[in-house]
């Protein structure tokens, strides 16, 4: 069923696209690594740091697949939800941050405020790149793309 | 890869827009429009189900002495 609602050129480029995501979650988690084991720098609490990495690499897939139109299959209700409620999780996260705005770093270190205003980042990015692809698409979208050919002669006429 | 006249002048001889074509052979608007683009190669299979639908054969339409860009 998941595979019927993407065409062939769809998952082609999301496999692609998945496979970009995991060769960049895997460098993340390896220059974390690194900076944790080796320069002893730790820059959030540690659950803290798998998520935003994991949110990062989340964001990128997300972000490619919306720009690529394969984000949701064919005539998706999800097109046009999600990005709206990628905006809305990133506002919520932004809000619950806001309260201890002065204190998001401490000691060189992203508080939970910090990690919160991070990830409503994350969100933000994912939410306003969707809301900007289904605005542009609609109005890219040409007559001659949506309507039959005969159609569109007669209004040219 | 050049441009797919070939397949638009079929779909439009069918007076199909782009969402029709899609539609009937199931895949997305946007595959039907990089097919004529020609940014994208489709499988045998998809250009069978586009053939069919548009009465037209492999030859017609996917031949690559065809293909006009």
């Amino acid at each position: 069923m998941y595979r019927e609602e993407y065409d062939e050129r769809q998952l082609k480029i999301r496999g692609d696209v998945y496979r970009r995501g995991w060769v960049f979650a895997v460098g993340l988690m390896l220059v974390n690594f690194y900076l944790n084991t080796f320069e002893g720098v730790v820059w959030a609490p540690p659950g803290s740091m798998f998520v935003l990495v994991s949110m990062a690499s989340i964001a990128y897939v997300s972000i490619e697949m919306m720009v690529r139109d394969v984000f949701v299959g064919r005539d998706s209700w999800r097109l046009y939800v999600i990005p709206f409620c990628q905006l809305f999780f990133a506002f919520w996260l932004f809000f619950l941050s806001w309260p201890d705005r002065d204190y998001l770093v401490s000691g060189g270190m992203l508080t939970r405020s910090g990690v919160s205003l991070v990830n409503a980042v994350f969100f933000f990015l994912v939410g306003i790149v969707g809301v900007g692809k289904f605005i542009v698409k609609r109005r890219l979208e040409t007559d001659e793309e949506t309507t039959p050919a005969k159609a569109v002669d007669s209004k040219k006429r | 890869m050049g441009k797919n006249l070939r397949l638009k002048a079929a779909r439009a001889a069918m007076d199909l827009s782009q969402k029709q074509l899609a539609d009937r052979v199931n895949v997305s608007r946007q595959t039907i429009n990089a097919i004529e683009m020609g940014d994208y190669n489709p499988t045998v299979r998809l250009c069978a189900a586009i053939c069919r639908t548009l009465g037209k054969t492999l030859d017609e339409i996917f031949w690559e002495d065809a293909q006009e860009g």
